[in-house]
């Protein structure tokens, strides 16, 4: 999507995050569809219920993708910025004082 | 700007209800493309949230139908219209045209509803981009009108109405165009170090300018001997004329005095009239130049003092003394003449007289000395015929002599006669020396006859004896006897005596002749002389006359001379003492003008001096009060000048662009401050990304509604059914912003939550408190923690920068306090 150019801002994160949930539920859906199409096509003789079968497929990983996404703090360094930040508290604190 | 960056939450519900009236309003009209157009997803709309707007895209694409005609913007306006237009090939999303699915509508109505259906496609696509990036006003916004050309103003065009229809406020699009005030214009302001130098220039040309403006020492002395000059000019022409009159007319009085009193004291005779005239002019034309050179003398104060004028003192000019009286002329020829004659008969006249003279004298010495010489006999004949000889010569040569003086004795007369009375000058002589000669003679004469007296005297003695005394003649002049000598005396006493009385008797007689005769010749004599006298007393009478009358002429000349040269002198008297007078007096009023010239002229040259060293006092006071002002307004300027580019760090850490030059400056311009080398260290080396508050609300409000959004999400494990609850609660919780926080610190530490956090941050930062803020932000927890967490970095960071060029102002300020002019 959006190549950072800068250090993400933590409310970014969030859009960011909700960008690639949608995106991705979307693409995902979207080839559940297409492939359920097709298998309805192919296989089932037009029967409705593959696509919806992939469709729901699909929006289901999207869905799982996007709440795995969302929980990822406590997976990816996030902490860590904390801590630099902290740390540049830290240092400011001891150069001024 | 505070507005602008906070989107009130009523907006959004506002604008649904619009849209939803709208849809309401236009749902009848085209149903088909509603339909079309719900299942189209906007593919323009990639950022998300809004995908539960799509329905309301629809409406606003039928709205933006109904809006074409005040629309600047020129093709786009048409293309919203559904009527047959062919849109442009520039339209973005082609993969719109490919995502809808056609396969979903019926296949049946052939190519015009697939025409319709991907014009309608088309059109909804734009129209949600559209709409999408209005609502959005962001980076969707922002790319859209870079990447496509027109859509700015398309979208300015939509901005124009639906700003004040919604009451949107300004967009962040733009730039903030309220640029930081440039200070380089008010650091133009200041006097900088070059307009200062010059205004010092200024001053000290305007004091050279003074400074030469005022006279020279020479030209002040000049200017005041020149005014002294005119002083004493008028001065002098004023009192000088007046006594220089009064002196020349006392002068003229005294001559003119002079010369009455010498007239009146002459006897008036012509001459002598016409001598006083002239000298009376004379002493007139000298009282005259006089006059002349005392007036003119007089204007020439400026020549040096004591300068005695040299016209004054000419002597007069001296007549010259009178000849003496001429005698009456002799007639010339007559004088001449006889004058020649007895000069000629003189010489041999005195050559004769000599040489009978020294005959007679021979003769009577050589008989003297006969006479004396007892020894000599009568018989001793050679002496005797010389005698005779010489007696002889002399006889001769004194008959010469007298037939000589005879004749010469005749023109005398006749010279005395003619030349009336006067004298030769050689008769004196001739006669004198006739006089010696004839003495000389009668003695040679007498002498002559000195032997025959000798012989007679024996002779008659002879006789005598013989007579008288027959004894004694015979006898020897040896054999006299006493009794013989006896009578031998007695008979010559006898004789003697009878000699004697005889002598007498003669003597007697012949004096009474002589006497007789003398008395007869001096009758004649008496007469001839009387008539001589007579003759020569008229003579004389009449020469002194002449004489006397000659002498009284010369005599009144000398007079006349005498007198003119008295006045004269006196009038040179007079011109010298009026010319000693006028030079005293001109001396002493040259010294008295000198002396007050100058007085005058040293008071004059205190006073500019005075004037000089007060006015040169006042120029070093004033350069020195220049260059202390010039000192501290320099210091002052400093520290203006680093308050200012403070000022200047401070706001663009405050609007977010500061750059390393501020920093540099102000290290350039204190680069002695330790304090503030600190602080500059210290923004230097700050790498925390710029911002600026306008950002930093921007962002938060975006934090905000993030943040209100994921209320619900805390740290534990949570679904994604959380966020959508999390964000229904957002839709559904409405608070009121809670000023109170700001009266009172109404905080309750244990029952804060989101919103309340959200709310009185929301109050903080409407009032700028931003340290508030921010440590109130700091007690989000959970999810919004984690979602403000940069914004908090980036806010804590730009206080801190802010704070840093804060203390440099305050130090700048503290500097600049020092170095403000001190004024009572």
């Amino acid at each position: 999507m959006t190549t950072p150019n800068r250090p993400l801002a933590s409310e970014e994160v969030y859009g960011e995050k909700w960008d690639r949930c949608m995106t991705d539920t979307m693409v995902k859906a979207a080839s559940g569809l297409a492939l359920g199409i097709v298998f309805s096509a192919v296989l089932f003789k037009r029967r409705p219920w593959p696509v919806f079968l992939g469709t729901g497929i699909g929006l289901g990983m999207g869905y799982g993708n996007c709440q795995n996404d969302f929980r990822s703090p406590y997976v990816h360094s996030q902490p860590l910025t904390l801590a630099k930040a902290h740390e540049h508290i830290l240092t400011k604190s001891s150069n001024s004082g | 700007m505070l507005r602008a960056a906070h989107l009130p939450r009523s907006q959004s519900a506002a604008y649904n209800f619009s849209l939803v009236t709208k849809r309401w309003q236009q749902t009848p009209a085209s149903p088909g493309t509603g339909i079309t157009a719900s299942t189209k997803s906007t593919p323009g709309s990639h950022t998300t949230q809004y995908a539960t707007n799509n329905s309301s895209s629809t409406l606003k694409t039928q709205t933006a139908t109904a809006r074409p005609s005040f629309n600047a913007p020129i093709d786009r306006t048409n293309n919203p219209n559904k009527t047959t237009n062919t849109p442009p090939s520039y339209i973005p999303p082609p993969s719109a045209r490919s995502s809808p699915p056609t396969g979903s509508g019926s296949s049946g109505g052939g190519g015009g509803r697939m025409i319709k259906s991907i014009i309608y496609g088309v059109t909804l696509g734009l129209t949600a981009t559209l709409v999408y990036a209005e609502y959005e006003n962001g980076p969707f916004r922002r790319q859209l009108e870079s990447t496509i050309p027109y859509s700015s103003t398309v979208l300015g065009g939509l901005d124009q109405v639906i700003d004040p229809v919604f009451g949107r406020q300004k967009p962040f699009t733009k730039e903030i165009t309220d640029k930081i005030p440039d200070l380089a214009y008010v650091k133009d302001k200041i006097p900088g170090k070059e307009q200062i130098k010059k205004i010092g220039e200024q001053v000290k040309d305007t004091t050279n300018n003074v400074l030469e403006k005022l006279p020279d020492k020479t030209t002040i002395k000049k200017a005041g001997e020149s005014a002294k000059d005119a002083v004493s000019n008028t001065y002098h022409k004023l009192t000088d004329q007046n006594k220089a009159k009064g002196v020349v007319d006392q002068a003229t009085n005294q001559v003119k005095d002079a010369v009455n009193t010498v007239r009146e004291a002459l006897p008036d005779t012509a001459g002598l009239k016409k001598g006083l005239t002239h000298a009376k002019e004379q002493v007139q034309d000298a009282a005259h130049t006089v006059k002349e050179t005392v007036k003119d003398a007089l204007p020439l104060a400026k020549g040096k003092s004591g300068e005695p004028t040299k016209k004054i003192g000419d002597p007069m000019f001296l007549e010259e003394a009178g000849e003496m009286g001429v005698p009456p002329p002799i007639p010339e020829d007559k004088y001449k003449k006889l004058e020649e004659e007895i000069n000629h008969l003189f010489a041999p006249l005195s050559k004769q007289l000599d040489d009978a003279l020294t005959a007679a004298r021979e003769h009577v010495s050589h008989m003297k000395t006969l006479i004396e010489n007892p020894n000599i006999s009568t018989s001793d004949h050679e002496t005797w015929k010389k005698a005779e000889h010489l007696q002889e010569q002399a006889r001769t040569s004194y008959e010469k002599v007298t037939d000589t003086l005879r004749e010469w004795k005749n023109k005398l007369i006749e010279y005395t006669t003619t030349t009336s009375g006067q004298i030769h000058p050689e008769e004196k002589k001739v006669d004198e020396k006739y006089q010696e000669l004839h003495k000389q003679y009668t003695t040679s004469t007498f002498v002559k006859n000195f032997r025959t007296y000798i012989d007679d005297a024996t002779k008659s003695f002879q006789k005598e004896i013989e007579t008288m005394f027959p004894s004694l003649a015979g006898k020897n002049p040896t054999q006299l006897t006493h009794e013989d000598l006896q009578a031998l005396l007695v008979h010559a006493h006898r004789r003697i005596v009878k000699l004697q009385n005889d002598i007498a008797r003669m003597r007697v007689n012949e004096s009474d002749s002589v006497k007789a005769a003398i008395d007869v010749q001096r009758a004649d004599i008496d007469r001839l002389v009387e008539q001589r006298v007579q003759e020569r007393v008229a003579k004389t009478a009449e020469q002194l006359t002449d004489e006397l009358k000659s002498y009284e002429k010369n005599l009144r000349q000398q007079f006349d001379e005498q007198l003119k040269h008295e006045i004269v002198l006196q009038h040179q008297a007079l011109t010298q003492y009026l010319a000693d007078v006028l030079s005293r007096q001109y001396q002493e009023w040259a010294r008295e003008y000198e002396k007050q010239l100058d007085n005058e002229s040293t008071k004059i040259n205190l006073n500019l001096q005075n004037q000089l060293r007060t006015t040169l006092d006042r120029l070093h006071a004033i350069e020195q009060a220049i260059e202390a002002n010039y000192d501290s307004q320099e210091r002052g300027r400093k520290a203006q000048h680093l308050w200012i580019q403070a000022q200047n760090i401070l706001n663009k850490v405050v609007h977010g662009t500061t750059t390393e030059n501020d920093l540099d400056v102000i290290s350039k311009i204190v680069p002695n401050e330790k304090f503030v080398q600190v602080l500059f260290n210290q923004l230097k080396t700050d790498e925390s990304p710029i911002t600026n508050e306008e950002m930093l609300r921007e962002r938060f409000s975006h934090v905000k509604k993030l943040c209100r959004r994921v209320a619900l999400i805390n740290d534990g494990h949570n679904s994604l059914w959380n966020y959508f609850l999390s964000y229904f609660q957002s839709l559904l919780i409405v608070r009121q912003r809670d000023d109170s926080i700001l009266v009172d610190d109404a905080i309750d530490l244990n029952q804060l939550d989101t919103f309340t956090i959200l709310n009185y941050v929301q109050s903080y930062l409407e009032h700028n408190q931003w340290y508030n803020a921010l440590r109130l932000m700091q007690l989000l927890t959970g999810e919004p923690k984690n979602v403000a967490q940069s914004w908090i970095n980036d806010t804590r960071n730009y206080l801190a920068k802010k704070q840093t060029s804060e203390l440099l102002e305050a130090y700048s300020n503290s500097i600049g306090l020092g170095t403000l002019p001190r004024t009572a």
